[in-house]
């Protein structure tokens, strides 16, 4: 095995010893601790750097594992792969730096720390996937890392949430291997295979098992990826510390699952093969429905982190919907939006977590006035949630622009009739906080102020909300830059879509 | 003067504002306010016309003066300078240095949508113009100033999404978004119908054209002096603007829809006259002087529509007039609200009339409606979860104490049921 | 040096060894411990030694005393037997080092002597060529596990042991009259012979109702289990890894080879293999939904067993068609449950040893601190639930690949809902984790090893998800299932 098929694994090694080093910390060696978690982060966005400018030049990165006898575990840099991969690297340096200021003086950090690279090394290795197989061993890992941050609080509710998270995942992971073995059984390789899928081929007596295994897949993808009727464990899973809610909606586990979505309309069942089984009408019906249910159910949320999670609910759709459309431009949409609402999302969930931390504001009902006390925070709220609106020219305007450029080239109107109003949804359950914050007078006294001097708050809480907010404003404002997120979305859409 | 200091003062009108905007420059800086506005007087008063191509920012955009343009950019310069000089704000206070940062980014909104090139540009600076409108509106913090400002939110959030929409249709049809490709492309489009209504009813909303005058008439009640003097130079003046440049007239006839438009236009003229004659006590003046200006815009506009060759001949004074508008608004507003620095007396109108009472009834009960139907559903998901997850808890054997029997009985149940289960798939 | 290698009757070292071994600790019981431990290690590196000679020369075959079949006793080893032996010596090890410091004087000069005859029984039984020997070899085992449930004493121990001594009985005379039957009739006891002698007559048919009947009660098929969960529940932990991972193994063995080799002509018929899938089914469903109800750890992972040994069961119908893949996926489990059950039962003994009681509920206060046990008990759980990375999720694979491959939805089912069950009970447990413990408990120490002998066993359960071609390039040594490799 030569330099160039190390590479991809050495990304992943890169968060997981640390992890696995961190498990064996003491309570109380923060120093030691800080470092190896900036360290890896460091070394992880320096490896993809550099596996970035070697895929730039051509170079073929890809590592092969034997699994089971005709079964590989491949790892290989596509430009997909990479496009999810710089997002996880990018913002699991943000995060951690978030983390270690957040969680001062908690008990069993190592614990935390641990498997929050754990659950970073999974995504990474979702992202890197080569098939089928691949990707959901690493998808089952990241169920397993990312349980015990949910319940890391150790209270009953954060119990009931993990149960709740856990049952919902692994009933989506049964699913998923049954859909896998089963394609496996009828077309012998699961390998991803941009512009047309792995299943030319296979005559019309498939066709019904076609669309079951489909159905299975994007269920088992779905329960991940929120898609209504399987997102009741996302609102629960608020119990969370604030770092986790972040990873986890903005970037790991939701992304994950909407990354497979993409998968397997592109890489696994072709686009036109999928249009041809006719079962992307139903996707993309059903991420409608959820962009709309998002939506709604978070108009009448009053915690703040509920309210988030149903509009990452609603958000991470327009991933499915902008796929599920299956046209060049929605295709750049729905890619470009992995990125986008990660930006903007994690903005949001940091800012939440900078509220709770440092006042003890856990509802909206609590936030009047806050705009006063804490401006950059609220500042970095309100990019996020003008982005989450559509309004320009935060990075979600650039998102809603080619899905609904997309749905009219590919004569689905209706979209855009949905996206209209889960834009008017999105400013109803925003605008009423932005109003409370900037608008209203402080009701008196915070329900638990903690002091930071003439600091609004602690600066490791404060610069990373404002850094998201800068990338998801500079997203949408420098599109058209050689390396923002939608030049890349562009190159992978062409690359799904080319007609040699 | 060379084109590069021009460009550069090009982009200094618009950006100078937004820097100024944050809070910890301006509170440091003297006269903030004038300060912002410098650059677009000094553009006024250059002569010749400028482009600057901006290809890396949004989609592509850019920023254009041209003769028509300066008079609007004339007009802005003279009514923030206005409202500057009327304001007083205390630099210590939270609520004023609020007030101020709104202020600026308004402007930096206002003078972008002035001087950008392209339906994108335009529509980016419009909307934080007037997310930004909304700050000044409500700057005053009682329950009058947040009713105007909940009306103008409504409307400006309907507006913008219409407003989004039809931008979507543009770019369907054409890949090149400046205002002269789009009147051309989107005149011979199959969609030139849906698109010009979409744009029409959008700045009418933006603009306060009658049906759509809730928020104005509101707005102008509740606002102060220096609101109430930008009202007329901002949201109204730029709506009017935009479905100048935006809608594709003077391309050609567009039939039914050029009639009604008209027909509306006279509508709201004869009704606002009607309302100053009979009913209107001095404040609300202002407001239906605007609903009547408008009207009588809309009624140009109408007229273009259906006669093409008469609109590429007059197409010019639609400029003038938009800033003469604005202007006449803002002497009418100073002048209503008396010599005094105050505010203008809060008068709440015991009559609304009609289509405000309506309106607010709608919006109140689709609100209701929706909150119910959706807890609605919530309960009966919630009780029906209950029950099945009650059952298999009790499979399960969670519930304790159980009597033996129940157990047994369970148990066989359960194997009964395996069994048939089997029997039957392995046929 | 490679003439020695390869000639060298490993075979008969691998019986020898510990037979040798568990006489001397009889003999000399103060030093049980470095004895047992030094023949453990002495008959994993005999392991080595016949795959090494297996990897040469393909199947081993060794008569004892030179005097071959039909007469003589033969050592017969193919993929199949390599791997069961290594298994035993695996788990064997790992066992060892755990019982090295669980056991205090007194029960280790019982211990030793027990679990290494215990050891020499079961090398001998995979080791088997002819059915009388098998039935020999079984015997002792039986009887020796039996006397290492008793080990602990008392009650609850003592009754678990009589029962399964009954049952135990009762399954080897069942099997005893089968191969009177079978030597009745076709004249012969080794197994080669019989392959190739046996026909569908109706005394092959009582023969393999009986053999059959008594190797599922030793194997603890639904609906004969009872005995099961009592035995393993009040053993002590290491002898509960023992009977979880290797003796009910050990009958499953038998049954296989009978299955494939003596009665291969009557397993055409797809009755009996419905019969067997359909008691799988029910197992897989019966244990895991009562392991799911259990309020004490021990009980918990003894009827898990119950649930397990029904997936290797699935295999009989679906054999048929998908030939070899069934067979793998159903070794596959059977070994990566016998590492991943032996670490769950070390790390339930850890829990035990360090909190005085295995009670569910009240584990929220001891697992915290034991965080080594934990992770073994996640690991091991990881497996048992057939999530990857792990060797249960390979078997799990094929299995569902094979009965994907012939549409047998029910058997899929049946597969996929087993795996949920086992994420319910498993997480049941390991919830308790991350709970805040209010009261911490009063606790004695665990030992190091102890910790890491179950943490190492479950690494190897789940090192196996990735070693899945070379072990089944071993297992197809000799081609034990007829068919060479399996195929997607």
């Amino acid at each position: 095995m030569n330099w160039n098929s190390w590479l991809p694994l050495l990304v992943i090694l890169s968060s997981l010893l640390p992890g696995l080093i961190i498990f064996g910390l003491a309570e109380k060696r923060v120093r030691l601790r800080i470092m190896l978690n900036l360290l890896g982060a460091v070394a992880k966005i320096g490896l993809v750097g550099w596996m970035l400018w070697g895929v730039y030049n051509g170079i073929h990165y890809e590592m092969r594992l034997a699994l089971l006898p005709g079964l590989e575990l491949v790892l290989r840099a596509g430009p997909l792969s990479l496009f999810f991969v710089t997002l996880s690297a990018l913002l699991w340096l943000v995060t951690t730096a978030y983390a270690i200021g957040y969680l001062e003086e908690s008990p069993n950090r190592s614990r935390f720390f641990g498997f929050f690279s754990l659950c970073v090394t999974a995504t990474v290795g979702v992202a890197l996937s080569g098939n089928l197989i691949t990707f959901l061993l690493f998808y089952e890992l990241l169920t397993l890392a990312t349980y015990p941050l949910v319940v890391h609080r150790g209270t009953e509710a954060a119990r009931h949430a993990g149960r709740t998270y856990l049952t919902y995942t692994v009933f989506g992971g049964a699913l998923l291997l049954l859909g896998t073995v089963w394609l496996y059984t009828l077309t012998g390789t699961l390998e991803f295979a941009p512009q047309g899928g792995f299943l030319d081929g296979l005559g019309d007596e498939h066709r019904p098992a076609l669309v079951i295994i489909f159905a299975l897949l994007i269920a088992g993808f779905g329960v991940k990826a929120a898609l209504v009727p399987f997102h009741g464990w996302l609102p629960q899973a608020m119990v969370a510390p604030a770092p986790v809610s972040a990873l986890l909606h903005a970037v790991a586990v939701v992304k994950a699952g909407a990354f497979g979505i993409v998968r397997v309309v592109y890489d696994v069942f072709g686009v036109e093969f999928a249009a041809g089984l006719g079962v992307l009408g139903p996707l993309a019906w059903l991420a409608a429905v959820t962009i709309i249910y998002g939506s709604l159910r978070a108009l009448f949320q009053d915690d703040l982190k509920r309210r988030l999670a149903f509009s990452t609910v609603s958000q991470v759709s327009y991933i499915a919907l902008g796929v599920a459309i299956a046209g060049p431009i929605a295709t750049i949409g729905g890619v470009v939006h992995l990125v986008h609402q990660g930006l903007m999302k994690i903005t949001l969930f940091f800012c939440a977590g900078n509220l709770a931390e440092t006042l003890g504001i856990h509802k909206v009902s609590e936030m009047n006035g806050v705009g006063r006390r804490m401006p950059w925070t609220m500042a970095a709220f309100t990019i996020g949630a003008f982005g989450m609106i559509g309004a320009p020219p935060v990075a979600g305007f650039v998102t809603k622009w080619y899905l609904g450029l997309g749905a009219l080239e590919a004569g689905q109107a209706w979209v855009v009739l949905v996206l209209a109003g889960s834009s008017l949804l999105n400013a109803a359950y925003f605008l009423p906080i932005l109003h409370r914050a900037w608008f209203r007078e402080p009701s008196g006294v915070w329900p638990e102020e903690r002091d930071f001097g003439r600091k609004e708050t602690a600066w490791m809480l404060l610069l990373p909300p404002l850094l998201t907010a800068a990338m998801a404003l500079a997203a949408g404002l420098l599109v058209m830059l050689p390396f923002s997120p939608l030049e890349w979305a562009k190159l992978i859409s062409a690359r799904e879509f080319y007609q040699p | 003067m060379n084109t590069e200091t021009y460009a550069v003062l090009l982009l200094m009108v618009v950006a100078w504002p937004l820097l100024l905007a944050i809070p910890a420059l301006h509170f440091r800086l003297p006269w903030p306010r004038y300060l912002a506005i410098i650059p677009a007087a000094l553009l006024t008063m250059l002569p010749g016309e400028v482009s600057l191509e901006l290809p890396w920012l949004l989609f592509g955009t850019g920023f254009a003066m041209e003769g028509e343009s300066r008079w609007i950019l004339a007009m802005s310069v003279a009514i923030w300078f206005a409202a500057a000089a009327i304001m007083r704000p205390s630099k210590y206070d939270f609520v004023d240095q609020r007030t101020t940062t709104f202020f600026l980014l308004t402007m930096a909104g206002s003078l972008g949508a002035v001087l950008t090139s392209d339906l994108v540009g335009f529509f980016c600076f419009a909307t934080l113009m007037g997310y930004g409108f909304y700050g000044l509106l409500i700057q005053n913090v009682d329950e009058a100033a947040r009713r105007a400002g909940r009306f103008y939110l409504i409307f400006l959030i309907v507006a913008d999404l219409l407003l989004f929409e039809a931008l979507l249709l543009a770019a369907f049809v054409t890949d090149d978004l400046r205002f002269a490709v789009v009147h051309e492309a989107m005149a011979g489009a199959s969609s030139a119908q849906f698109y010009l209504w979409m744009v029409f009813i959008s700045f009418a909303l933006k603009a306060g054209v009658w049906p759509a005058h809730l928020w104005l008439t509101v707005a102008f009640s509740s606002a102060g002096r220096s609101t109430a003097l930008l009202l007329g130079g901002v949201p109204v003046a730029m709506a009017l603007l935009g479905a100048v440049r935006w809608l594709p007239i003077g391309e050609q006839d567009f039939g039914v829809s050029a009639l009604i438009v008209q027909g509306l236009g006279v509508v709201a003229v004869l009704y606002a006259v009607l309302k100053i004659f009979t009913r209107a006590s001095g404040e609300s003046l202002p407001a239906w002087a605007a609903v009547a200006a408008t009207g009588l815009f809309v009624v140009a506009l109408g007229g273009g529509l259906a006669h093409p060759a008469l609109w590429q001949q007059y197409e010019f004074f639609a400029y003038p007039f938009i800033a003469l508008l604005a202007i006449l608004l803002a002497t009418l507003a100073y002048l209503v609200g008396g010599t005094s620095d105050t505010k203008l007396p809060v008068v709440v109108p015991q009559r609304t009339d009609v289509v405000t009472q309506w309106t607010v009834r709608c919006i109140a009960t689709i609100q209701q409606w929706i909150k119910e139907r959706l807890s609605g559903i919530q309960s009966h998901l919630h009780t029906s979860w209950l029950k099945s997850t009650s059952r298999c808890q009790q499979i399960v054997g969670r519930q304790k104490p159980r009597a033996l029997r129940n157990e047994w009985g369970v148990r066989i149940t359960f194997f009964v049921l395996l069994g048939l289960a089997m029997a039957w798939l392995a046929e | 040096m490679d003439v020695v290698f390869t000639e060298f009757p490993w075979g008969v070292m691998l019986i020898l060894l510990p037979l040798v071994g568990g006489m001397i600790c009889l003999l000399w019981p103060r030093r049980g411990r470095t004895l047992g431990l030094v023949t453990v290690f002495a008959v994993a590196l005999s392991v080595v030694g016949v795959a090494w000679q297996m990897l040469d020369t393909g199947i081993y075959r060794h008569a004892v005393g030179g005097w071959g079949a039909p007469l003589g006793i033969d050592l017969y080893a193919d993929g199949l037997s390599l791997l069961m032996l290594a298994a035993s010596a695996l788990v064997g090890l790992g066992v060892s080092v755990y019982s090295a410091a669980y056991f205090g004087r007194e029960d280790g000069t019982r211990f030793w002597p027990l679990w290494l005859f215990l050891l020499a029984a079961l090398n001998a039984l995979f080791l088997s060529g002819d059915i009388f020997n098998v039935y020999v070899t079984f015997e002792l085992m039986g009887l020796a596990a039996v006397a290492l449930v008793a080990l602990a004493g008392g009650q609850n121990a003592l009754g678990g042991a009589m029962r399964y001594l009954l049952a135990a009985l009762l399954g080897s005379l069942a099997y005893l009259l089968g191969i009177a039957l079978l030597y009745h009739g076709f004249g012969t006891v080794d197994i080669a012979l019989l392959a190739d002698r046996v026909d569908a007559s109706p005394v092959a048919w009582a023969a393999l109702g009986l053999m059959g009947a008594g190797l599922l009660l030793k194997t603890a098929v639904f609906p004969l289990h009872f005995w099961l969960p009592p035995a393993h529940a009040s053993a002590p932990a290491p002898v509960s890894a023992l009977l979880s991972a290797l003796v009910v193994k050990a009958s499953f063995y038998i049954l296989l080879r009978l299955w494939l080799e003596v009665f291969e002509p009557l397993v055409g018929s797809d009755a009996v293999s419905t019969l067997l899938g359909l008691l799988g089914a029910m197992a897989v469903l019966w244990g895991s939904v009562q392991a799911l109800r259990q309020s004490r750890l021990k009980l918990l992972i003894a009827y898990s067993t119950v649930a397990q040994i029904g997936y290797l069961f699935l295999a009989f119908p679906l054999a048929a068609a998908a030939g070899a893949t069934a067979w793998y996926a159903a070794l596959y489990l059977a070994l990566s449950h016998a590492l991943a059950k032996a670490a769950m039962f070390l790390a339930a003994g850890n829990l035990l040893h360090f909190g005085g009681h295995d009670r569910i509920a009240g584990l929220d206060r001891v697992v915290q601190r034991l965080p080594l046990t934990a992770a073994a008990f996640a690991l091991a759980g990881v497996s048992i639930m057939g999530l990857p990375p792990s060797g249960g999720f390979i078997g799990k694979w094929l299995m569902l690949e094979a009965a994907l491959g012939q549409e047998r939805w029910d058997l899929v089912a049946v597969m996929i809902a087993g795996g949920l069950l086992a994420a319910a009970y498993i997480f049941k447990v390991l919830g308790y984790a991350f709970t805040q413990a209010d009261v911490t408990h009063e606790s004695r120490a665990v030992p190091v090893s102890m910790e890491w002998a179950a943490l190492l066993l479950a690494l190897g359960a789940v090192l196996l998800g990735f070693l899945a071609v070379p072990v089944l390039s071993l297992v197809g040594i000799g081609e034990p299932f007829g068919v060479s490799g399996v195929g997607p």
